[in-house]
């Protein structure tokens, strides 16, 4: 039915979009500074942690969800710190805040609970209810259009603000760090701030992207952000192999429709009757045939040259 | 490149042709199953509900088509898996916390008004499901399984009376383990017995942790109904039976895999009741009519793991034993 | 200009504090402004070494390196980056590959201050580059939105020139800049190497494995052998040195040893 393919396309674009900011924040360390980062799943879920938490609260949920970016951000600075000063290498100081970040995302979810010691106030969850959250502003009465309309205005805010930074002196530096460190050095350019920052800045997407998906799900997990890495970097290189990189603002693009593409193609797997426990078979499937693409690419363009 | 944009566009039209031709239509009464994850208890639950539907005269092929949907505790799946079924279903059921609160979000983003009844969850009010349990205010109500915990402390009196210090083991990750911890907690501090938290984080840590817990003192271990600790069963007993330490569980489910006893809540009954209650809703009954039930402590069985209770050498008292439904594991 | 006071500089080669290679062996030297240094010597002379104490790429086990009468032992690379200018061996090391030859261009004129949020490209500095990459005469003018992966080894070195000397440098460090191009595009650069440290009268320390280059180009030649100073030459005595007269100071050093 026409309505199956209109769901379909509707589900991409409700998860698609919130997580294509987490693709966007995996895609500032792993290819602009080249840093294999693992924080992503704990920040991921204190984004959502803080957002949901403050909500609770009464915080405005605008605001919570900045504050969500911002622990995101924090969550980078400390995985940054931990590689540049304790030369602590990539991956490992990313595994370290992801696991530090287990315990206290569930300390943040138990915030809103009238503990009786410490030793209870930790939650594995925190639940939006009746709370208002940023998609709870009625543009559009049908309330996938909304949530599809708001994610795409936050989403399209922060393109235009990775695009601006990197355009930056500070940005470029961050760019040519990741490049180059070498260069970049002799170039005048403290690497360890790059270095830093850049994490920083990747994590406080991935932060919006964890507040998002909390509030459309209208509740933050403490599993929320299991498979996140995979998520992300399977839509960059989806979004990579089909959309190309030519330029910086094709590059971003890419990474963004990679994500929805992704949706796409697992909303399309569990609509066709997938059984459940072939789903995570065709993750990897998935991402082995999108790891593949660029080198059958080469292998296409190599035809091309014999055959002439 | 063209071509691969090429094969991507043929693609994606094979895909849509084939999801044209997957759809059925049907004048029968479509029901919505969402099961979190695959554990006895759940899958107990499962085949309740679909009893207590037959039993109703809803029969599945006949007037009324039933869809499962398990996302196997994968947080993605869940939420599509919910919308899935909110979209085509008439009535939906959750099986477990988690899946109850994905049809509740996915219903609220549908903007459709569809009659959700859980089960297999322990506090539906913390859960933000119902505000009052006698008096559901929305079209969500259900059944709870909230242990009895407390009747379940009382059997580790009974089979060691003088019991001093015991260990309490739940996986920090699930909200309703630590919830029957915290009430196991305060019967034991009642009984008079030293309690000493086990807060396992995930698959790896269960051995070690009890094994400390056990060498810090403790003669006996409660278990909640903890998806992660039901689902390693085998290697937590195992340490326990080696230290000669008696293992009282949650839910029969976690005897059969080697805790030693329970008195505990049958999942298939509480299927049932919710099965029942779904019934009456497709009969015509409205949701704020139907209290959120529980099954009852007379509903409740004591089940114990005789090969179990051999290796440990332990004497359940005869009253019990009577009145006990024996399991062996054969070694 | 230079000055460097006793540097020594050691490797350990394994766990035991035993193994242990000295790079540098109480090194002292001095270089006035506006000399045109090359160095010259076998490998594991020490030669890369020091001239990665120079830039705080590698800090001395002892030693001190004052740069314009201040001690910079304790700036860090990439502050001493903002007086320095350094070519490296490797083509692909002096300039970021999937940034544009504009780019490149534009970090290397901020090389001295501070990276600010202002947007990174200028309009001003378009034309300034464009004439600037003109004078090298390598038709990089025309590709200023190219990809530097995409340009030649020698038009990647020259462009790598080109960024250190933009705003000139205190003192600019050649390492072997030539040694991994192939014998004709060498000579280009380093005839622009000559043209544009003549022409802007640049400190400049050239390190070569080249004899001849080495007596060529320059006003002083120092020969280094197992972190030693062994021949320091310069001005007239320079000027008459023959290529024959160096091997056979590097072969005495051989001797010695066996």
């Amino acid at each position: 039915m026409l309505e199956t393919i209109k769901y379909i396309i509707i589900d991409a674009l409700c998860m698609g979009l919130p997580y294509a900011l987490l693709a966007l924040g995996i895609f500032v360390s792993y290819r602009i500074l080249d840093f294999s980062d693992l924080t992503c799943e704990g920040s991921f879920t204190l984004g959502g942690a803080v957002c949901v938490s403050g909500i609770i609260l009464g915080i405005n949920p605008w605001l919570t969800s900045i504050l969500g970016g911002v622990s995101g951000f924090a969550c980078g600075i400390f995985t940054g710190l931990l590689h540049t000063k304790l030369k602590i290498p990539a991956l490992l100081s990313g595994i370290i805040t992801m696991t530090a970040l287990f315990s206290i995302n569930l300390l943040v979810m138990g915030i809103t609970k009238n503990s009786s010691s410490f030793a209870q106030a930790f939650d594995t969850v925190a639940y939006v209810g009746d709370n208002k959250t940023i998609f709870s502003l009625s543009i559009f009465k049908n309330r996938n259009m909304n949530a599809i309309f708001i994610s795409a205005v936050i989403v399209f805010i922060m393109v235009a603000f990775i695009y601006w930074f990197f355009g930056t002196e500070f940005g470029m530096s961050i760019r040519a760090t990741g490049m180059n460190q070498q260069m970049a050095r002799s170039q005048g350019i403290n690497t360890t701030i790059m270095i830093i920052i850049g994490l920083g800045v990747g994590n406080f997407l991935i932060g919006v992207s964890g507040a998002l998906t909390a509030q459309y799900t209208m509740s933050a997990k403490s599993d929320m952000g299991t498979g996140a890495l995979v998520i992300g970097l399977a839509s960059i290189i989806l979004g990579e192999s089909i959309f190309g990189k030519r330029s910086f603002k094709n590059w971003i693009i890419s990474v963004l429709l990679g994500s929805i593409i992704y949706y796409l193609i697992i909303g399309i797997a569990i609509n066709l009757g997938l059984p459940t426990f072939l789903l995570k078979l065709l993750y990897a499937v998935l991402i082995i045939i999108i790891l593949v693409i660029p080198f059958i690419k080469k292998l296409l363009k190599k035809r091309e040259v014999k055959a002439c | 490149m063209k071509t691969l944009k090429k094969s991507f566009i043929s693609l994606f039209i094979i895909l849509t042709i084939l999801l044209l031709c997957s759809c059925k239509n049907s004048n029968k009464i479509r029901v919505g199953i969402l099961q979190y994850t695959t554990i006895n208890a759940l899958d107990n639950a499962k085949e309740g509900i679909i009893e207590g539907l037959k039993e109703n005269g809803f029969i599945e092929g006949e007037n009324i088509v039933i869809s499962v949907l398990n996302p196997e505790a994968d947080p993605n799946s869940l939420d599509i898996m919910a919308k899935d079924l909110v979209r085509k279903s008439d009535i939906v059921i959750g099986i477990a916390t988690p899946a109850a609160v994905a049809l509740q979000t996915a219903a609220k983003n549908e903007g459709k008004n569809i009659p959700i009844v859980f089960t297999a969850v322990t506090d539906p009010v913390d859960a933000k499901l119902v505000k009052d349990i006698n008096a559901p205010e929305a079209n969500i109500t259900g059944t709870s399984d909230m242990n009895p915990v407390n009747e379940q402390i009382e059997i580790i009196k009974r089979i060691i009376p003088n019991i001093k210090k015991m260990g309490i083991l739940y996986t920090v990750n699930e909200t309703n383990s630590k919830v029957q911890a915290d009430i196991a907690a305060a019967k034991a501090k009642e009984l008079g017995i030293d309690v000493s938290f086990g807060q396992v984080t995930g698959i790896n840590d269960i051995t070690q942790i009890t094994r400390n817990i056990i060498t810090n003192g403790a003669e006996a271990l409660y278990i909640p109904t903890d998806n992660n600790l039901a689902k390693n069963m085998p290697a937590l007993v195992e340490v326990a039976n080696s230290l000669n330490v008696i293992t009282i569980v949650g839910e029969a489910g976690m005897c059969s895999n080697g805790g030693l006893i329970t008195l505990g809540i049958n999942y298939k009954e509480l299927g049932k009741m919710t099965g029942d209650m779904a019934a009456s809703i497709l009969k015509g009954s409205k949701i704020s009519s139907l209290a959120v039930k529980a099954l009852s402590i007379e509903q409740c069985d004591f089940t114990i793991n005789m090969t179990t209770a051999k290796a440990l050498k332990i004497e359940i008292p005869k009253d019990i034993l009577d009145v006990s439904k024996l399991i062996e594991t054969g070694e | 200009m230079l000055k460097l006071e006793n540097i020594t500089k050691t490797f350990d080669l394994t766990e035991n504090k035993a193994d242990i290679r000295v790079a540098l062996d109480n090194i002292s030297l001095e270089i006035d402004d506006g000399e045109f240094v090359t160095i010259i010597g076998g490998n594991g002379s020490g030669k890369s070494t020091l001239m990665n104490i120079i830039s705080g790429a590698f800090s001395a086990d002892s030693g001190k390196v004052i740069i314009d009468n201040e001690n910079v032992n304790n700036l860090k690379e990439h502050k001493r980056a903002k007086f320095l200018g350094r070519v490296f061996q490797d083509p692909n090391m002096g300039t970021a590959g999937n940034m544009s030859i504009l780019e490149n261009m534009e970090l290397a004129y901020k090389r001295n201050t501070q990276k600010t949020l202002k947007w990174g490209f200028k309009k001003e500095h378009y034309n300034c580059f464009k004439e600037s990459l003109s004078k090298l005469n390598l038709g990089l003018e025309t590709r200023l939105e190219q990809k530097v992966k995409l340009l030649s080894g020698g038009q990647r070195q020259a462009l790598t020139l080109l960024m250190a000397t933009i705003k000139k440098p205190k003192i600019l460090l050649l390492d072997e800049h030539t040694a991994a191009l192939d014998p004709k595009t060498a000579r280009k650069v380093l005839t622009l190497t000559n043209d544009i440290i003549t022409t802007e009268k640049i400190t400049t320390i050239m390190i070569t494995h080249n004899m001849r280059d080495a007596i060529k180009y320059g006003t002083r030649l120092i020969m280094m052998y197992d972190g030693k100073i062994i021949f320091d030459v310069k001005g007239e005595e320079k000027s008459k040195l023959t290529g024959e007269e160096l091997l056979d100071k590097f072969d005495e050093q051989e001797k010695d040893i066996i």
